[in-house]
């Protein structure tokens, strides 16, 4: 009873502690020993005297001061640092008990949650049929009906080990039915609206990472958090579940010059969640032409090999022409990532305008896109290569393409020198070729 | 006269003291808010399953030169290829081993010569062949078969030149990785343009149980001077790099263990091959270029322990590699004085280097010149020993207290090992270590100076490696008595 009173209310509990605290320090420094009897009085007969709290630290600075006095200042130099360094290991030892002990706690309370639920768990998350609330509340079994903000974390983390571990037969109905009965989805709003920024975004991670639906309006303040990835996060959560206007986040905040690596990764893991749920893309052509950044520019024309709708793509081709290198080549690879056939024509007239290494991405772009009309021009590709590294590109893209080119590939192997023959080898050999295309 | 020489000596040694201790408390506070923070940074299991299923994740080498490595080459190499990561390939250059290393491999990996077209980005000692598995379970192992080329630095760059993926892990082949290694190393890339390379920490692998190439247990070495290493370790990666790290003034990624840009390392030249500390140098060669060529850059180290490496178990052995170690660091500021106090060179050129320079490349040199006048002075009775006791108690509770905090951050980072008790060990070590490792370390560095001064001959110090023998299907170490020795 007394242990749950102090759990509920914890906040109420510590302020009770430090007021107990207060009264306890303003007695021994101010009150006790301060009575008209012994102020600075000693006790005659005796060397005692009786301090309060106060003249304690002022004696102890006195000792300080006057018994080293007659010292070098290098010692005392040294007793500052002997000071500080036991200030220092004082520190450390608190917080690493206090990090010991919370740790140990979590451990226990996870364990004898996973003990007591991952079964029930289990059978709720991949059960095959969609579970009203009432059936999963019963089958959860649970002991009580709210928990400790802690136990909810843990809570999280046992959804994302069934998550991980049954990641295909995961059913996202039940997971947030299980979710909801067992109060995490209130933990949530609570701690999105009060928690620390790590907490959120962690959080989102989660929330994310489980398909779990955030009572709507929740996130309004957090898409445009000072955190840049608070907001990059929350952004992506909100377009994922939201379907009024859900792409109005996609703006030049968040396609900003910090748009990582990881960022186009989350972005295209939002844009396949889009697609998995049949959910309209939003068109890619205002984005690009919104942003001013080179790098997300090429991000997005990759993204519309990926996910795009053929208007798209052919507009893309638009950038066949554009002044930067870096959007000229995400162009080409979008085409064969799209395989969009009637971009070829166009992409082996710019070819000679190119340099070396974006030529290299046209080839690629046509082995992808494999009309099965480039053969030609694989050829040709291979004759006029600047250099082995293009050419071994020109003729991995010959040899995989089709029959003829394979044709091909041989009969210009005839042909070749001694040392070109060895770039023939190196393309042919079915164990790197094979290591290749299981890592592509 | 010598009296005030005495004091005048006095005076600097203790204010060098006291320069010292207040790096280290910086040093203290910029490594803790870091390892505090990325450990709340992010979930792992969210990072993994992003990296696993992206087409935007790139891919990575482990790159590993072997010479004369026949005792645990076929372990070493399972362990590489148990990697977790979705796009890896392994490349193990043999420097031209003279013992049955390559036979070895090419036995149990089913490998078999394969026409590939080599090109030399970076120059390197000549090139054989290379090997490729007919296993499609080893399709990730390429085996690059080299002429010796007498260092560490030959093998590393003909392994680059081989590579295909843009960022690869340099390594040795008998480090012992995490299984999430690249996981670990990968994140602060896919976050940050700039950065070129990351540096996992590093432990000892002596003591803990190894299993068809993986680490079965993770535990503190019986074994002191293995021991004292964990401890020096521990103080480098989670104090000293991690604090560099937040400042972006890393002067090193180790050669045991770190991940880098392939492009950015081909640019500046590749290892040094006639290098001493080609880690060391090779990073400010890349540095150096970056900031030459305003290419932003930052260099990050992880409080995550990604390798394990077999520690040097005896004097000689450490002596060996420690007089290297001593040789390649005064070779570095040779090479890149110019970089000292430069501004071109941004925090590397200003603080790092400088700090270096005075800190560590100086310290031995001041502590065993204050050692010897301690001497004199004890024999000639002109020690205050009261005051001298302060001294000496600042400066071992001082010590104490560093090792408690990295004891603590690894700790919180995720632990090193299974079991708490591990630090009890680490413990006493770091009680003894100042007494009983530190002088020998100092000792071996300012012979490692002369060497180099005296321009000794310049060889690679060899290691001695132990083997692993099956045991109730466990793998432990064993002594090996016809010990087999590596040049690089």
């Amino acid at each position: 009873m007394y242990k749950e009173y102090i759990k509920r209310n914890k906040r109420i509990t510590y302020l009770i502690i430090a007021l107990l605290l207060i009264i306890w320090l303003v007695y021994k420094f101010l009150l006790s020993g301060n009575t008209d009897d012994n102020i600075g009085y000693v006790m005659p007969g005796t060397q005692y005297r009786d301090f309060n709290g106060f003249e304690s630290w002022q004696y102890y600075i006195y000792f300080f001061e006057n018994k080293f006095s007659g010292y070098p200042w290098v010692v005392k130099a040294s007793l500052c640092v002997v000071t500080v360094v036991i200030i220092l290991w004082l520190i450390a030892f608190t917080s690493l008990a206090v990090y010991v002990y919370k740790k140990f706690v979590r451990r226990r309370i996870y364990i004898k949650l996973r003990g007591l639920y991952y079964e029930n768990l289990k059978k709720v998350m991949t059960a095959e049929e969609d579970l009203s609330m009432v059936t999963v509340n019963k089958m959860l079994n649970l002991e009580r009906t709210s928990f400790l903000n802690v136990t909810y974390k843990l809570w999280f983390k046992l959804f994302r080990a069934i998550h991980v571990e049954f990641e295909n037969s995961i059913s996202v109905n039940n997971s947030i039915n299980a979710a909801e009965v067992i109060g995490m989805m209130k933990y949530a709003s609570e701690e999105l609206s009060r928690g620390k920024v790590k907490e959120k975004i962690r959080l989102l991670q989660s929330v994310r990472q489980l398909y779990l639906p955030l009572p709507p309006g929740l996130l309004s303040r957090l898409i445009n958090d000072n955190n840049e990835r608070l907001l990059k996060q929350s952004r992506m959560y909100y377009c994922e579940t939201n379907p009024e206007n859900p792409y109005v986040v996609f703006d030049e905040d968040f396609f900003n010059e910090n748009f990582h690596v990881w960022d186009q990764m989350e972005f295209h893991d939002t844009a396949e969640f889009f697609i998995k749920r049949h959910r309209k893309m939003p068109s890619f052509i205002p984005l690009i032409k919104d942003t001013k950044i080179p790098s997300i520019k090429s991000f997005l024309i990759r993204e519309v090999g990926y996910w795009g709708q053929e208007e798209e793509v052919k507009e893309v081709m638009n950038f066949f022409d554009s002044k930067n290198i870096q959007c000229r080549e995400a162009a080409y690879e979008c085409m064969g990532y799209y395989k969009y056939e009637p971009s070829e024509e166009i992409m082996m007239k710019h070819y000679k305008d190119e340099k070396e290494e974006t030529q290299r991405k046209i080839l690629i772009a046509l082995l992808k896109i494999n009309s099965g009309k480039a053969e030609e021009f694989l050829r040709m590709a291979c004759k006029t290569a600047e250099s082995t590294f293009s050419m071994r590109v020109a003729l991995y893209c010959l040899l995989n393409y089709s029959e003829k080119g394979k044709r091909y590939f041989y009969e210009m192997e005839k042909e070749a020198s001694n040392e070109e023959r060895r770039i023939f080898r190196h393309v042919e050999d079915p164990i790197i070729n094979n290591a290749m295309l299981k890592q592509r | 006269m010598k009296e005030f020489l005495f004091t005048f000596f006095g005076n600097v040694v203790f204010f060098y003291s006291m320069g010292l201790i207040s790096s280290y408390i910086i040093m203290i506070i910029l490594a803790g808010r870091s390892v505090f923070k990325s450990r709340k940074s992010q979930l792992r299991s969210y990072d993994r399953e992003l990296i696993s299923k992206s087409p935007y994740t790139p891919g990575v080498s482990i790159i590993a030169g072997a010479y004369n490595e026949e005792k645990t080459i076929v372990d070493n190499v399972k362990s590489l290829l148990g990697q977790e990561y979705p796009l890896f390939e392994v490349v193990i250059v043999n420097d031209g081993s003279k013992d049955s290393t390559l036979e070895k491999m090419i036995e149990h990996f089913h490998l078999i010569e394969v026409p590939f077209d080599y090109v030399q980005k970076i120059y390197t000692r000549p090139f054989k062949r290379v090997l490729k598995s007919t296993d499609n379970e080893y399709s990730q192992l390429l085996v690059v078969d080299k002429e010796n080329g007498g260092t560490k630095a030959d093998a590393i760059n003909a392994g680059i030149n081989a590579a295909s993926f843009p960022y690869f892990i340099n390594t040795d082949v008998d480090c012992i990785l995490a299984q999430d290694a690249i996981y670990q190393c990968i994140a602060p890339i896919l976050k940050n343009r700039d950065v070129i390379a990351v540096s996992g920490a590093m432990t000892m692998s002596n003591g803990c149980n190894v299993v068809d190439g993986s680490l079965k247990n993770h535990r503190a070495p019986i074994s002191p001077i293995p021991l004292f290493q964990v401890l020096e370790y521990m103080r480098s990666f989670f104090v000293g790099k991690m604090a560099w790290s937040v400042i972006n003034g890393m002067p090193n990624v180790s050669g045991g263990y770190g991940m880098f840009n392939r492009e950015v390392i081909i640019s500046a030249g590749g290892y040094r091959g006639d290098s001493f500390a080609e880690d060391m140098e090779m990073l400010l060669d890349a540095e150096r270029y970056c900031c030459i060529f305003n290419r932003p850059y930052k260099v990050v180290q992880i409080p995550v322990t990604c390798c394990w490496t077999e520690a040097p178990s005896n004097l000689r052995i450490l002596y060996r590699q420690r007089v290297r170690w001593g040789r390649g660091l005064i070779q570095t500021f040779v090479r890149h004085g110019h970089m000292v106090l430069n501004p071109k060179y941004c925090i590397m050129g200003m603080i790092t280097l400088p700090y270096i320079l005075f800190f560590e490349l100086l310290a031995p040199l001041i502590e065993f010149s204050g050692f010897c006048v301690f001497v004199y002075l004890a024999f000639t009775g002109g020690i205050n020993w009261s005051v001298a006791y302060i001294i000496f108690t600042m400066l071992y509770t001082f010590g104490l207290t560093l090792s408690m905090v990295v004891m603590s951050y690894d700790y919180v980072a995720g632990s090193t090992f299974d079991k708490k008790s591990n630090y009890f060990r680490v413990f006493i070590a770091a009680i003894f270590e100042p007494l009983f490792y530190h002088p020998f370390i100092t000792f071996f560095s300012l012979i490692g100076y002369m060497k180099y001064l005296f321009n000794t001959q310049s060889s690679w110090g060899k290691m001695t490696r132990k083997g692993f023998a099956e045991i109730e299907g466990n793998k432990i170490p064993i002594k090996d008595e016809n010990a087999v020795t590596k040049k690089n």
